[in-house]
């Protein structure tokens, strides 16, 4: 659905009021107030103003064009007070006054009714997107834009009509610039410059790129062949080349050698000559060397034999007794035993005073315990634990029924006291009980204040039962009604259907039916009876009102206090009576638990004195004297000590003995070892002098025999040496198979000279072998030495072909590194990949870019569409409306204006033919533009209808035409204000439309004009 | 290997040349994981080269590697696939002998372990671009072997995502009673069947942003009780694909900031390439339409990341952003934004209109086709731009 006008719907209006020009090209403070017809023509002759007043109204409503435009309305280029207002009525805004300055950049100001500045706002609202291009194209045209007529094609038509159904056309202009903008900026079909364009420029150059890496990977297959081929000639040469130094090197090599292998050959010779000798090795050498060691012995010898004999001497002066030796661990372990004898004679002193000790404490104790207490009577008690136990279990027993018997006795006291305060207790209760004669009055002064609650209740109850009773005789003398009439009914009924069915031919279901009714009818009467009966009688009532007056007497009778006064009275003989009662009971149970005290202080008694016979029992039994029994434990405790005395006095007596005994042995031991080694002393001091110096000679032995044995062994070994050494020579002389040393001297000389020849060859062996450490090689040699292989061969000549060989080798190297490194750059190189990677990056780029072109081209293409679209739907309704006009306009001459795409505008006559715009006569032609101009004013959709300003458009029209053009123009008013400019007088009679003459304003004063509030306006 | 990234436009030198190894990058830690697990052998299913890429310099660091593997003694099966299939010409190095290819019909090689048959792998190569053929009906099991594992090049039979290459059923396969099919062809990794093992591990590199997230290959362990797959990352740079709001988004400080915090939690090991989506309804949807904005915040975001080995690279920004207009209510506007929704509509392709450009003799050889959503982007992002260029305009007008 589109947002289509038919000129069926009649839209609002918008009127220009007032003109007011400040200054503007001949006009200087003029103000037109525009009459509130339609339909205005505004006359002036030619230069009277009208197309600067058409261009002052234009650019008050949509701005200032650029300067350049404006010079023909500005004075002396002075921009200053060029400007004015207009007053414009809106159906939706109401007035508006819009005021613009050229010095002010133009910018409206928009008052309302109210004076207030409302800003652009409700201009914007107002004009709806319309802006001057669009004003001038459709609301505001001149005979010029006939001269385009015969041009107007398709293209030219939709922008038009686009502007007339388009909101904010310049916008949708600016938008379509900017979407050209951009792209263009991105891409032109036949473009170098664009992103788009360059991009496919640089992907071909990468492509080109990459077209040649794929050449050369092809070629990748025969440089590998040709590398390959390269690889096996250097192979040749190197085999070649490795023979020939080979042939180089055996002869560098046989040349070095040739004069040693001479001198080898002719020493081999000389030690043919020579026999074989059997000689040791350096014979003469290990004899020599034998013999000086053997001498060298011979001295050491005779030393150690002088030392052996001095020993000897001094080990015969020492004279050692051996029994002193012998004796040695009996007479230590005197002295070490000495100390001990010593300290239990010491020992034995103290033995003594400690006895005399145990003797006094043990006769301070038997003092103590007095009576016929001795020692042996000591002796003899029993404290074994058995009786101690024994004891102590007694003495516990009598504890217990000594403490029991104070508690008894305690108790006993306590339950005196308690029985009197009881008595006492009773004698205070008493005075508060009431006598008997008293008390039986006040509780039947109270039992008859108790009936008082139920004499309140009983009245209360006689009153309703009054009631009930009043009620239940209204319902009896209904039911007495009932008795009657409901039997009754029933009687006369069961008697009527007997009837009916006696007379039916059933007499026996008659008859049984009558019978049924009596029988109803009289337990009917019965049952209401007895209910009636039921109901209280009279009698009952009256007995409720006697006694009803007697409730009310008593309740009145009583007064409240007196009762209170009694009941106090009796709860206190009540509690007295109690706390009495209480007391007795207490009491009597009191006496009886002191009847049970004394008798069990009695048994108490009774079992202390059979605890005593116990006692004496026990000391008889283990024999302790006879003894009070509150002492018999302390007597038990000095017996016990004492007897611990007598224990102990006996032990030290003991190891008194002991010590005594032990010193004895000692003495009699030092004497007898003292005869035995018939010493002048037995003091053990002078024992052990001697017993040391005996030590101190034997240690001197000890180190002389010690000496005595390393210097025979010394001695020994000598001898061993110097057999062995005898023997290595004479062993020397067997090697070399002679019998003296004389011999083996003479051996030796030429077993030396053939040694040395044997020292030369291997010397020159040895440099031989410096030269060529290859034994097989060495021999190789000798060989070709023998067979002269190396005849007419040089190193030069070998040198030479060397080079050749070389060269070779190098030419066919540097060819396959050179094919090495093309297949090397061909597999490392990176430049393919980095193509490669370029390209893909690029192509992202280019196909984002495509992207972005694609946005702003699809939205290009969308707005193209759109108004194509516009085109097709309004194109009908535009010529439907041109047509109409045209025809009003022709005076039906013509019918139709229809559209062509190849030739533009055609017209239709009623007669069916058609004509170009070019075969039109010049007033047909204007009809005809006036029509299309006005046809697209009416379909522009806007809010209200704008102005139309037609200037001087008519010229050509004849009489007739002009008239006929007035009654059209008459028609459009009724949606559009029309201000039609002319120069023509005669169209003053047009009938309804207002007429101003420009002249009548051209005098107008700017002063009065801005006297009054601003402008003044002035009204022709 | 070696293939180029898509989409990612111009990028400072450093990066562009990491993004040519991380190809290399990740088949080096697949041979590391290899090594360091010491596998018995590695299975490549096919698409090791792109032969619209031809690149001796992959091919020779794949000998290179597989060189290396066979230091270590382990083997390696490869099936070429649709994008290196057999040809002569384009295999220009030797590998070493522990590598083992399959030939163009479907046979049977065993792997020997303690000199005896452990394995029998299965499969075949691609002998040229296309196989429509269903080749599963030719793989049979030859007994003789502990294990027997099936080697295919292909899609599932009726995935529409993909074009159509050696087309299978997941019950054909089952039906071959093999211990385990390595599957090759679909870039996204996929579990077929567990029971028996049916995958496809994806490739080692994500390529393009389709292609985002962690990318790597399966470890196997085949038991006669049971097989453990385990997926192991090897992608050098992940790509990944967020989105930001910019609902009570104020400014764009504060929009970079979101980006700056998102940035931050997307942070990996891995160097990573982003497409932010900028989504919502906010204030900001306008000046989201202006490209120099766009490239300011792209320059801002990105700068300090090439120095950086685990940066956070911004490809560039994706517009889902809600305008403050209502689409459904306008369509149903008398106004011109109304007709030109309406029309936007009816449009069932914008080719026509954008033929210029992508029927162009030189362009259309670079320009990628544009898929029915793809178009649709565009309809939809020219209507907002035309609509935002009005609708202030209208929406005074609807006030009245």
């Amino acid at each position: 659905m589109t947002r289509f006008m038919t000129l069926k719907r009649v839209k609002k209006m918008i009127k220009i009021k007032q003109i007011n020009i400040y200054q503007f090209g001949r006009f200087t403070g003029r103000s037109i107030q525009l009459p509130a017809a339609p339909f205005l023509i505004v006359y002036g002759p030619n230069e009277a103003g009208k197309s600067t007043l058409t261009a002052f109204i234009k650019y008050m409503l949509f701005g200032f064009p650029p300067k350049a435009k404006l010079d023909a309305f500005v004075r002396n280029r002075d921009i200053n007070g060029v400007g004015g207002s207009l007053h414009i009525e809106s159906e939706t805004f109401g007035g508006l006054k819009l005021e613009r300055f050229l010095n002010e950049s133009g910018m409206p100001k928009v008052y309302d009714n109210t004076g207030s500045d409302n800003g652009s706002h409700q201009l914007n609202q107002l004009f709806y997107g319309l802006d001057l291009p669009a004003f001038e194209a459709i609301f505001c045209f001149d005979l010029d834009g006939l001269k385009e007529l015969e041009k107007i094609g398709a293209k030219e038509m939709n922008q038009l009509l686009f502007s007339a159904g388009m909101t904010g056309n310049s916008r949708i202009m600016r938008l379509e610039q900017m979407l050209d903008k951009k792209l263009q900026a991105l891409f032109k079909p036949s473009g170098r410059k664009p992103v788009i364009n360059q991009t496919i420029t640089e992907l071909d150059h990468l492509k080109g790129q990459l077209k040649d890496w794929d050449k050369k990977l092809n070629d990748y297959h025969d440089i590998n062949e040709k590398i390959q081929q390269a690889e096996r000639e250097i192979a040749d040469i190197l085999e070649k080349k490795r023979e020939i130094e080979n042939t180089y090197h055996q002869l560098a090599q046989f040349s070095s050698l040739k004069p040693l292998m001479i001198k080898y050959n002719s020493l081999h010779e000389e030690e043919k000559q020579l026999p074989d000798i059997n000689f040791p090795d350096q014979g003469i050498e290990r004899l020599e060397k034998w013999q000086a060691q053997i001498v060298v012995l011979e001295g050491e010898k005779a030393e150690i034999s002088k030392r052996i004999e001095q020993i000897s001497l001094a080990v015969r002066q020492l004279n050692i007794d051996r029994k002193w030796l012998d004796n040695e661990r009996n007479l230590l372990h005197l002295i070490n035993k000495a100390p001990y004898c010593e300290s239990l004679r010491q020992n034995i002193d103290m033995t003594k005073e400690k006895i005399l000790y145990e003797a006094n404490l043990l006769d301070n104790l038997i003092n103590k315990l007095g009576g016929g207490w001795t020692k042996e009577a000591v002796c003899a008690a029993d404290i074994g634990i058995e009786s101690k136990d024994h004891l102590k279990q007694l003495l516990n027993e009598r504890e217990k029924a000594m403490h029991h018997r104070d508690r008894l006795e305690q108790a006993l006291s306590d339950s005196m006291a308690k029985t009197e305060r009881f008595q006492e207790q009773i004698a205070q209760s008493k005075q508060y009980v009431l006598d008997e004669a008293e008390r039986s009055r006040i509780e039947e002064q109270l039992e008859a204040s108790k009936n008082r609650d139920m004499l309140e209740k009983e009245k209360s109850w006689l009153e309703a039962k009054i009631q009930s009773i009043h009620r239940e005789r209204r319902q009896k003398s209904q039911l007495k009604k009932l008795s009657i009439i409901i039997p009754g009914s029933c009687l006369v009924l069961s008697v009527f259907i007997a009837f009916l069915q006696f007379y039916s031919h059933h007499p026996i279901s008659g008859f049984i039916s009558g019978a049924f009714g009596v029988i109803l009818s009289l337990g009917a009467k019965l049952a209401i009876q007895k209910t009636a009966d039921k109901t209280s009688g009279e009698s009952d009532e009256t007995e409720a009102d006697q006694r009803l007056k007697t409730i009310n007497e008593i309740l009145l009778a009583r007064p409240q206090g007196e009762l209170y006064e009694y009941q106090t009275l009796l709860n206190k003989d009540e509690e007295a009576r109690a706390s009495i009662a209480s007391a007795n009971q207490r009491l009597e149970d009191e006496k009886k638990y002191y009847g049970h005290l004394i008798q069990q202080l009695d048994n108490v008694s009774l079992s202390i004195e059979t605890n005593t016979e116990r006692l004496r029992e026990w000391m008889v039994r283990h024999s302790f004297l006879e003894t009070p029994v509150s002492l018999i434990e302390e007597v038990y405790q000095y017996v016990e000590e004492a007897k611990t005395h007598v224990i102990q006095q006996q032990q030290l007596e003991k190891q008194l003995n002991g010590h005594k005994q032990k010193i004895d042995a000692f003495e009699r031991e030092k004497y007898q070892l003292a005869e035995q080694l018939q010493a002048e002393n037995d003091s053990l001091w002078h024992l052990e002098q001697r017993l040391n110096k005996e030590k101190e000679k034997h240690q001197r032995y000890l180190q002389f025999k010690h000496q005595l044995q390393g210097l025979i062994e010394q001695e020994e070994a000598l001898n061993e040496k110097m057999s062995r050494y005898q023997t290595e020579c004479e062993r020397l002389f067997k090697a070399a198979q002679v019998n003296d040393e004389e011999a083996f001297r003479k051996k030796a000389k030429k077993y030396e000279r053939k040694k040395q020849i044997q020292s030369e060859m291997l010397e020159v062996k040895r440099q031989m072998e410096q030269i060529e450490p290859n034994r097989a090689s060495l021999q190789q040699c000798h060989l070709w030495l023998r067979e002269d292989r190396f005849k007419g061969v040089t190193k030069e000549s070998l040198k030479k072909q060397i080079e050749e060989l070389e060269q070779r080798l190098e030419t066919c190297r540097k060819q396959s590194l050179k094919w090495q490194s093309e297949r090397s750059q061909l597999e490392e190189n990176q430049s393919y990949a980095q193509l490669k990677h370029q390209m893909e990056a690029k192509r992202s780029f280019l196909n984002e870019k495509a992207r972005q072109w694609a946005v702003y081209q699809t939205a290009r293409g969308l707005l193209n569409k759109a108004k194509e679209e516009y085109r097709e739907r309004k194109l009908p309704a535009v010529l439907a409306q041109a047509s109409e006009y045209f025809s009003k306009m022709t005076g039906y001459r013509y019918r139709a204006i229809l559209m062509s795409d190849e030739e533009g505008l055609v017209a239709e006559n009623y007669a069916g033919q058609s004509f170009y715009v070019k075969e039109l006569s010049r007033g047909t032609q204007e009809q005809l533009y006036v029509s299309i101009r006005l046809a697209l004013a009416s379909v522009f959709e806007s809010a209200e209808s704008f102005p139309i300003i037609i200037d001087d458009s008519f010229v050509n029209f004849d009489n007739d035409r002009s008239g006929q053009a007035m009654a059209v123009l008459s028609e459009v008013s009724k949606r559009h204000q029309v201000i039609l400019m002319t120069c023509h007088k005669e169209y003053k009679n047009q009938s309804d439309a207002a007429w101003i003459s420009l002249a009548d304003v051209e005098h107008q004063n700017i002063d009065s004009v801005m006297n009054e509030k601003g402008v003044v306006s002035c009204m022709i | 290997m070696d293939r180029p990234f898509s989409g990612v436009g111009q990028c400072p030198p450093q990066l562009a040349e990491r993004f040519e190894e991380s190809t290399f990058t990740a088949l080096e830690r697949v041979i590391q994981k290899a090594v360091m697990e010491r596998v018995d052998f590695i299975i490549f299913a096919g698409d090791i080269y792109d032969q619209s890429h031809r690149s001796l310099r992959a091919q020779k660091r794949f000998a290179k590697n597989m060189s290396l593997l066979k230091e270590h003694g382990i083997d390696v099966y490869i099936i070429h696939g649709n994008h290196d299939f057999l040809d002569n010409n384009n295999h220009l190095l030797t590998l070493p002998d522990n590598v083992h290819v399959f030939g163009p019909t479907v046979s049977m090689m065993p792997f020997e372990k303690q000199g005896r048959p452990r394995v029998h792998l299965y499969g075949f190569s691609y002998p040229e671009r296309h196989v429509h053929d269903d080749m599963s009906a030719h793989f049979h099991k030859v007994d003789g072997a502990d294990f027997h594992i099936g080697i295919l090049h292909g899609s599932v039979q009726g995935n529409k995502q993909h074009e159509v290459y050696a087309p299978f059923t997941v019950k054909s396969l089952i039906e071959k009673d093999f211990d385990y099919w390595a599957l090759g062809h679909i870039h996204k990794r996929q579990t077929l069947s567990e029971e028996p093992p049916i995958h496809y591990p994806g490739n080692i590199q994500g390529l393009n942003i389709k292609e985002s997230g962690d990318k790597g290959a399966l470890l196997v362990e085949l038991d006669r009780h049971k097989t453990e797959v385990s997926f192991f990352k090897t992608a050098d740079i992940i790509w990944i694909d967020e989105t930001v709001s910019i609902v009570n988004c104020p400014s764009i400080d504060r929009l970079i900031d979101r980006i700056e915090t998102l940035k931050e939690s997307i942070r990996r090991e891995e160097g990573v390439l982003a497409r932010v989506t900028f989504a919502g309804q906010g204030p900001l949807h306008h000046l989201l339409y202006e490209e120099a904005m766009i490239e300011e915040m792209l320059e801002a975001l990105r700068d300090g990341e090439d120095e950086i080995e685990n940066f956070v690279w911004l490809m560039f920004f994706q517009l889902k952003t809600k305008p403050e207009w209502d689409r459904e209510q306008l369509m149903s506007s008398p106004y011109f934004t109304g007709d030109l929704l309406r029309l936007s509509c009816r449009e069932t392709s914008i080719k026509p209109m954008i033929s210029d450009l992508f029927s162009h003799r030189r362009a259309k050889k670079y320009l990628d086709r544009l898929n029915k959503d793809e178009e649709a982007g565009i309809l939809r992002e020219a209507e907002t731009l035309l609509i935002d260029a009005l609708y202030d305009l209208e929406k005074g007008e609807e006030n009245d």
